[in-house]
């Protein structure tokens, strides 16, 4: 009984909203997606990376029920997408890649139109859009034809009708482009609070701050495939290696060497006159240790940090370029391969440097 | 009113919940938005309110001519005649509104999102079909009633009885569904509005032609007529209506890009899949594990699987054929033909039933060119043509042309038999030994044909309108494969054996 309450629980907090099994969708002879699987529980967010034409949107037009899989399946909030697709676009918001509103419409128009069809009753989602107009700063200009607003503008009022009916599963394509900073930090923090609000995201975007700072998960889809997935910091570790750690001291090292023994804690990769850098996989327990030799042999440290690794490096290596995408087909599949098999490529790149910055730490200590 | 309308229904497949409420949101928002579009408002004043006056304004200025004419045509043909054209004129701006339906808002990238909301298919291609339909209906009654109005107010006698004024209105409505509905097919089916326009020339041609049909009624005084168009009307808006749900598909809406360019070598390769597969793997978009294209296969599994998706069309073919021959039959027994063909039955009795018969000279028949290569020519451009007029007539041609063939067998069977021939043996004797081929294989044929013809009606559930085209024509020619063989073996019984048994029983002097 204990134990069965404990799974209640554990599946209140977190439950399954998006479940794609093996998704795969062709045209004529054209597979555009290839046995996709992914799972995206309430509260999380999951960003869908790859280049135009990757597959992205024909992933999201079979999570939103208007493309029937060719094989496989999914579900949304339980409900399947092809068994009930109308269960479906109910649960779901859907902004699309272009916003595509209605330009001889007013906003509040369009949302009362929007907020009929997904079944919102009159009196709320007169309030509910004031509130949201108000949000993302939008209400002064609510007189205006939709015609009559900027690119941002659009942007935002295709959010608000994605955001109307307050949706459980969100799938967000773009959802900042041609936005302004502030802007886009508004939509940034819109979606942070929907992800508090326990709603699940799929968010397709080409801007990968956007999706390290707000994603839980990266997947990173290439030709109609799932070439990696996981979170940011698996991602970054299974591609560019182990993290590194660079310290600044306050004074010059002495040219002789750090006067203590390093090697058997961390691998020293790089090193200058007041600075070093070092890669440790367990970064919670060497660093202070580090830290405390440090200062018992007399080295002030004024900073010690991680170095930072952006998702654009672990996405071009793994994505490549778009003109890769135009290969012909053997190339391509040969890219894919070397993809599949990079953790394995990377690791022994990272033995093969590591046994070299070894080396070459073990002369700094001497 | 429509609050806790839903109805069920099969017209749109998988989706079966339809709400006309819901539909009517969409429709709701549609007309708000069209009507602060100038490019349609515009029209809908000029053709209500200006071109009626203007109109009323010729017919007053026009009235020394028009006194000239016969008592009577003016207000019995000229006025209701005109009454009739007035309403016609706001149905092309029906079309303005009904063309962009889907087409207008996928390229506004507007569609996506609709089509994502929870709006069944039947809801969204009737709030798009009300849309269209309502403002144009509307302006028709309105355009009438101004042009009544006019014509009252400026002195005249009423264009037409009030009954017939009442149905001129419900005639236009007629024609505003039809032109509508066609619009909206054409707009879910396009890629871009400017193709959508093109297409349009499919709506617009074939309405004036019953426009011009109309006039011509109600100028002739036959107004008795525009029933029968009324009723025309309204089955082909049946037809439409279930063409439209059938054809409606989300997912084809979407995926269909860029697709104003032929592209010829796509078409081809699409037509060569659909030979190296059977109908049934088509229609299911799955292999199932059978080997490309074979003869056996063809034989084995190909052609049952297209007779068996072609029964119904077989089914209207054999009707089609039997009332011929029951027609041609019919026709010999009215009094005034069996008094005139009197004298030509006992010809006949004695052509056929004498062993002079020239179909029990082979030398006889072969002198005359009718040989089996000739009877296997004949047929074969028969079928060929008789497809042909079927695929450009909706099957409506191929099937006329079946009849007419066929009818006087009827004709020739009662003609003989009303003078004592054994109508059974000359059947046995004459028809069926290649009969037993010739005709399965004509039906088989005009029924691929009338398959063809009509794919655009109901195409295979999902299958977008260019595809059901392909398929229906790659079905076509895989039973030609069948056909031809048939009809060349029929010939060979035809020019052979036939007149062997048919001289037999003629000899034995059972006729």
């Amino acid at each position: 009984m204990p134990a069965l309450l404990l799974f209640q629980a554990i599946f209140r907090e977190v439950k399954l909203m998006i479940e794609a099994v093996q998704l795969t969708k062709t045209f004529g002879d054209f597979t555009a997606v290839k046995d996709v699987s992914f799972n995206v529980g309430s509260g999380k967010v999951m960003a869908l990376l790859g280049h135009n034409g990757a597959g992205k949107t024909t992933t999201t037009r079979m999570l939103t029920a208007t493309l029937a899989p060719t094989f496989g399946y999914a579900r949304i909030a339980g409900y399947d997408t092809v068994k009930n697709p109308q269960e479906v676009r109910k649960t779901i918001g859907h902004l699309t890649e272009l916003p595509g509103l209605y330009n001889r419409m007013r906003i509040e128009e369009y949302l009362d139109f929007f907020g009929e069809v997904y079944y919102v009753p009159k009196n709320i989602r007169k309030g509910r859009a004031e509130e949201m107009l108000k949000q993302f700063d939008l209400w002064e200009t609510r007189q205006l034809k939709m015609g009559e607003y900027s690119k941002g503008m659009r942007q935002k009022a295709a959010l608000i009708r994605a955001l109307i009916h307050e949706p459980k599963v969100l799938f967000l394509d773009e959802p900042t482009s041609a936005m302004d900073p502030h802007s886009a930090k508004m939509v940034r923090d819109a979606i942070s609070q929907l992800k508090q609000e326990n709603r699940a995201i799929i968010l397709c975007t080409h801007n990968l701050f956007e999706a390290e700072a707000l994603a839980d998960y990266i997947t990173i889809i290439r030709k109609g495939e799932i070439v990696i997935e996981g979170t940011s910091e698996q991602l970054k570790r299974k591609l560019l290696g182990t993290p590194a750690y660079t310290v600044q001291l306050a004074q010059a090292i002495p040219t002789d060497g750090l006067p203590f023994e390093l090697a058997n804690l961390v691998e020293l990769t790089q090193f200058g006159t007041d600075w070093f850098n070092f890669t440790t996989e367990e970064a919670d327990k060497v660093n202070p240790i580090l830290l405390r030799r440090l200062l018992d042999n007399g080295f002030e440290v004024v900073t010690i940090s991680q170095v930072s690794r952006s998702l654009e490096s672990v996405y071009l290596k793994i994505a490549g370029t778009p003109q890769q995408n135009s290969d012909s087909r053997d190339e391509i599949e040969n890219s894919l391969n070397k993809v599949k098999k990079s953790g394995k490529g990377s690791s022994e790149r990272d033995q093969q440097n590591q046994e070299q910055v070894s080396t070459e730490a073990e002369e700094v200590i001497r | 009113m429509f609050k806790n309308l839903i109805l069920r229904t099969t017209l749109f497949g998988g989706e079966k919940s339809f709400s006309l409420k819901r539909a009517f949101i969409v429709a709701r928002r549609e007309l708000r938005d069209g009507l602060r579009d100038w490019r349609i408002m515009a029209p809908i004043i000029s053709l209500t309110f200006i071109v009626p006056l203007l109109v009323v304004l010729g017919i007053r200025l026009g009235n020394g001519f028009l006194s000239r004419l016969e008592p009577g045509t003016f207000e019995g043909r000229v006025l209701p005649f005109a009454t009739l054209a007035i309403g016609f004129f706001p149905m092309s701006f029906s079309l303005v509104i009904a063309l962009e339906a889907f087409v207008g808002e996928k390229e506004r990238n507007s569609l996506e999102t609709l089509l994502s909301a929870p709006l069944t298919d039947s809801e969204l291609f009737t709030g798009k079909f009300l849309a269209a339909v309502i403002p144009t209906i509307l302006s028709s009654i309105y355009g009438t009633m101004v042009f009544v109005l006019g014509i009252l107010i400026t002195g005249g006698p009423l264009p037409a009885e009030p009954i017939a004024i009442g149905f001129f209105m419900l005639l236009g409505a007629a024609e505003a569904l039809v032109m509508v509905a066609a619009a909206v097919i054409v707009s879910s089916q396009s890629t871009s509005v400017r193709a959508a326009n093109l297409l349009a020339s499919f709506v617009i041609v074939p309405m004036a032609i019953v426009v011009q049909i109309e006039a011509i009624v109600v100028l002739t005084g036959q107004t008795g007529g525009l029933f029968f168009i009324f009723l025309g009307l309204v089955i082909i808006f049946i037809i439409l209506i279930r063409t439209g749900g059938r054809v409606f598909n989300r997912e084809e809406i979407l995926s269909r890009e860029g697709g104003d360019n032929l592209k010829f070598r796509q078409i081809l390769g699409n037509i060569g899949r659909m030979f190296a597969r059977t109908p049934q793997e088509i229609i299911e978009n799955r292999k199932t594990g059978l080997k490309r294209f074979t003869p056996w296969r063809l034989y084995r599994h190909d052609i049952p699987q297209i007779i068996k998706l072609n029964r119904f069309a077989i089914m209207t073919v054999t009707t089609a054929l039997l009332l011929a021959v029951f027609i041609g039959w019919w026709f010999t027994t009215l009094p005034i033909v069996k008094n005139v063909t009197n004298d030509l039955q006992q010809q006949y009795k004695q052509q056929v039933a004498s062993p002079q018969n020239p179909a029990c000279d082979g030398d006889t028949l072969a002198r005359n060119g009718i040989t089996w290569q000739f009877i296997f020519m004949n047929n074969t451009r028969a079928v060929l043509v008789g497809s042909a007029l079927a695929f450009l007539t909706l099957g409506v041609g191929g099937i006329l042309l079946l009849m007419v063939a066929v009818g006087p067998i009827g004709a020739i069977g009662s003609f003989l038999s009303q003078v004592g021939v054994n109508i059974f043996l000359l059947i046995v004797g004459f028809v069926l030994p290649h009969g037993i081929i010739e005709l399965p294989a004509v039906v088989f044929a005009t029924a691929a044909a009338l398959q063809v013809a009509t794919c655009f009606v109901l195409p295979p559930k999902g299958m977008a309108i260019g595809r059901s085209l392909q398929f229906s024509l790659v079905n076509y020619i895989k039973l030609l494969a069948l056909i031809i063989p048939m009809l060349f073996i029929a010939a060979i019984i035809e020019a052979n054996i036939t007149p062997a048994i048919g001289c037999a029983l003629i000899k034995g002097g059972l006729f």
